[in-house]
């Protein structure tokens, strides 16, 4: 029997495709910013990445009182049982035609592998991307009140979170594919509807 | 540079008015007479009787300036441009003593060089440098364009017509140039300032004879398309002090606004004077201005006009002679001619739109002078090289010519050593005699260094700071220009910089991390498709 269920919600698939957006934005620019690639210049991607990071960190302070006061909050903590089985399915099952062996429900969406990486991401690097991201863009300021005299190491763990971003968003599109058909989580994150067998 | 001006002006208007003129008069106004003004402020110099007489001796004219503006000369005296000295640290330097650059060196000995001096007959020690009639007032004053000074003679100007290279030099007209007397204009200073060298352009790399007349594209503040600038507007003057860097003070101190001449302390004004330090309505770029100076952007190459700047002169291999006599190679730099090799100089390097050096500056160059010990393994030597760094709150990162010399030195003191370059046979003269042991003995001897005998030649850097030649703003550096690779401010390392620096860890993380994950994906799909179509084709043989 199939049955559908609204996994994610109005305001929760509004703060992923926006963030989505805004990270894409910040990355292209990001890379231009660094020197890695060279197609829009220097002086645009410094104004289009010192607007979107604002935004960004705008809606992750929405994205955050959001998360804790409808009580989300509880989705992002570590749950270890499980986590031998899911990562015995990305390992092994997936090959040989096994069921995914988390089955989403709306007070536990996320699997055992999704909580602690979620939890990380958007705990964890986003914020600090977004903190040492400030701390760029306030420098000046900064260095003229005598709070920081270099600007290095900030550079360097927000080149690194650029980076682990990156990375993070690769893996994340290819997760999007274990679903029951293909197309099944991406039709989830912009309808909130899920299908599952039950 | 004017006098092309008139003909190519009045060729043209003779041209055009062909027709009338043909059958009209053919009288000719002198075109000084009909340009020049004898009217400076309230006065008009042509109706004091004083002048309306025939000099033939320039110190008479200073004699009669002095009747009316009896302090001047006194004023003058107290002047660098007079002294060509400053005490620093308890020696004195400048060109009269003890400093030296790595074009000719030197100027004391050469009585040349004294051309430029802001008096009459500087040749040697026996010069009076308390004498008021020695003053030249002209050199700085005349606005006609026609006061020459001639280098034979020390700085008098040219009493009779005479022949210099390959044309005459007209003898000057004391009396109408005396009569012909203003505020100095841009000609009057870049007839020396622009010339410095040796010739035109030679030594600032943003300081040549293009900037008498220059179009907006080349100076936004000096051209008389716009804002007409004389260099005073900036080098502000008073009692004949102008206000600029010399050996004992920084060039500008523009870490503080708007300050006064007197707060300034003789040093000039700062582009930040008239135009603040957040001018660009752009935080972003405001914000560069605390660690980089205006001319880093706005001047985004040197010798921007049409005149080469001289890049490199090695004095090593100067002294060779063809069949006895010297000579010289020209080659082509940046488009122009110029002299590559001369058996008087050595061997240069000009360049045009040159991309400057950037380093620390505090408007400070710290000056050694030929009584300092060098280690010659530290070669290239910095002769006057610009102080500051990163944490250093009054410096900026600043453009520079960096000029680079190869220049004789004492192997056994360890000191430079001046060059006698300019005299007649038997004064040990290099230009007339290209003897190096010589020609060092008796430039030694008039600087007052110590010589052992023993010479090598060594590398030397010169630095010239660049802030002349403004661009209009379109043509202001790009962000990539600094924030890319190759980055212009390579070598001032003591920062981070956006676009230029990376670190090598985070860089390896970032492409494990990316093409780790790329990989991985690519085979796990790989393999998930590869055991989907195995199962499909299994379940089909099994049914």
């Amino acid at each position: 029997m199939k049955k559908t269920i609204t996994l994610y919600k109005r305001f929760e698939r509004f703060w992923h495709w926006g963030q989505a957006l805004l990270v894409l934005s910040l990355m292209l620019t990001g890379l231009e910013l660094h020197g890695i690639t060279s197609i829009i210049g220097f002086e645009i991607s410094s104004h289009l990445h010192h607007i979107g990071g604002f935004i960004w960190a705008g809606l992750v302070i929405l994205i955050f009182t959001w998360v804790l006061t409808t009580g989300e909050w509880k989705q992002f903590i570590p749950d270890m049982k499980g986590m031998d089985g899911v990562l015995r399915y990305y390992l092994y099952g997936v090959f040989i035609g096994e069921a995914h062996p988390h089955h989403s429900t709306v007070v536990n969406k996320f699997n055992p592998l999704q909580r602690i990486t979620y939890l990380l991401v958007l705990f964890g690097l986003v914020p600090l991307q977004i903190i040492t991201g400030l701390i760029f863009f306030f420098f000046a300021e900064l260095r003229a009140a005598g709070v920081i005299e270099q600007i290095g190491l900030v550079a360097a763990i927000h080149t690194f979170c650029a980076y682990a971003t990156i990375a993070f968003l690769i893996v994340h599109l290819y997760m999007i594919t274990f679903g029951a058909k293909l197309s099944s989580h991406l039709m989830a994150m912009l309808t909130g509807i899920e299908t599952t067998e039950k | 540079m004017n006098k092309l001006r008139y003909i190519i002006l009045s060729i043209s208007l003779a041209i055009s008015v062909m027709p009338i003129v043909s059958i009209a008069s053919t009288s000719v106004v002198p075109p000084n007479e009909s340009e020049t003004s004898s009217v400076a402020s309230t006065a008009d110099h042509s109706k004091f009787e004083v002048l309306q007489q025939e000099f033939d001796y320039a110190p008479d004219v200073t004699e009669a300036c002095l009747e009316c503006h009896t302090e001047a000369a006194k004023e003058v005296h107290k002047t660098f441009h007079w002294t060509w000295k400053r005490k620093v640290d308890g020696v004195e330097m400048g060109k009269s003593k003890n400093a030296f650059n790595n074009y000719c060196v030197s100027a004391l000995g050469n009585e040349s060089c004294t051309q430029c001096h802001v008096g009459f007959g500087w040749r040697n020690d026996e010069f009076e440098l308390d004498a008021e009639e020695n003053v030249d007032c002209l050199v700085c004053h005349d606005k006609t364009g026609t006061y020459k000074k001639s280098a034979a003679m020390s700085g008098h100007p040219y009493y009779e017509d005479t022949k210099v290279g390959n044309k005459i030099q007209k003898a000057v007209d004391l009396s109408f140039v005396a009569q012909h007397v203003g505020e100095p204009g841009r000609d009057n200073c870049l007839a020396c300032h622009a010339v410095g060298g040796g010739g035109n352009g030679v030594k600032h790399g943003d300081t040549d004879l293009s900037l008498s007349n220059p179009e907006f594209e080349l100076d936004v503040h000096m051209s008389p398309d716009k804002l007409n600038f004389t260099c005073q507007n900036c080098h502000s003057a008073d009692d004949h002090q102008i206000s600029g860097r010399y050996y004992d003070r920084g060039s500008f101190i523009d870490h503080e606004l708007d300050m006064g001449r007197n707060d300034r302390k003789g040093s000039n004004v700062s582009c930040e004077s008239c135009h603040s330090s957040a001018p660009h309505n752009d935080r972003d770029i405001d914000n560069h201005t605390a660690k980089v100076a205006c001319a880093s952007c706005h001047i985004p190459e040197m010798a921007r006009g049409p005149y080469l700047t001289k890049l490199s002169w090695d004095w090593s291999t100067a002294g060779d002679l063809k069949d006895g006599k010297p000579y010289s190679i020209d080659e082509e730099f940046d488009g122009v001619k110029n002299h590559a090799y001369m058996s008087k100089k050595g061997t240069f390097t000009w360049g045009r739109n040159v991309v400057p050096e950037y380093r620390w500056y505090k408007g400070e160059l710290k000056q050694i002078t030929f009584l300092d010990n060098i280690d010659p393994q530290a070669a290239p030597i910095d002769i006057n090289p610009p102080t500051g760094d990163y944490q250093d709150p009054k410096a900026r990162i600043w453009p520079f010519k960096i000029h680079r010399g190869k220049q004789p030195y004492d192997t056994e003191l360890n000191h430079f050593l001046p060059i006698k370059l300019y005299g007649k046979k038997g004064t040990g003269a290099f230009w007339t005699e290209f003897n190096w042991p010589k020609a060092l003995t008796a430039g030694a001897k008039l600087n007052d260094v110590a010589f052992s005998g023993q010479y090598a030649f060594i590398e030397t850097n010169g630095y010239w700071p660049i802030k002349h030649m403004v661009a209009p703003k379109e043509q202001t550096l790009e962000c990539e220009a600094c924030h890319g690779r190759p980055s212009r401010l390579e070598g001032l390392n003591d920062f981070y910089l956006v676009g230029r620096d990376r670190y090598s860890l985070v860089e390896w993380f970032g492409l494990l991390a990316i093409w780790g994950s790329l990989t991985g994906i690519v085979l796990h799909a790989g393999y998930r498709v590869v055991s989907a179509y195995r199962r499909k084709s299994s379940s089909k043989a099994q049914s």
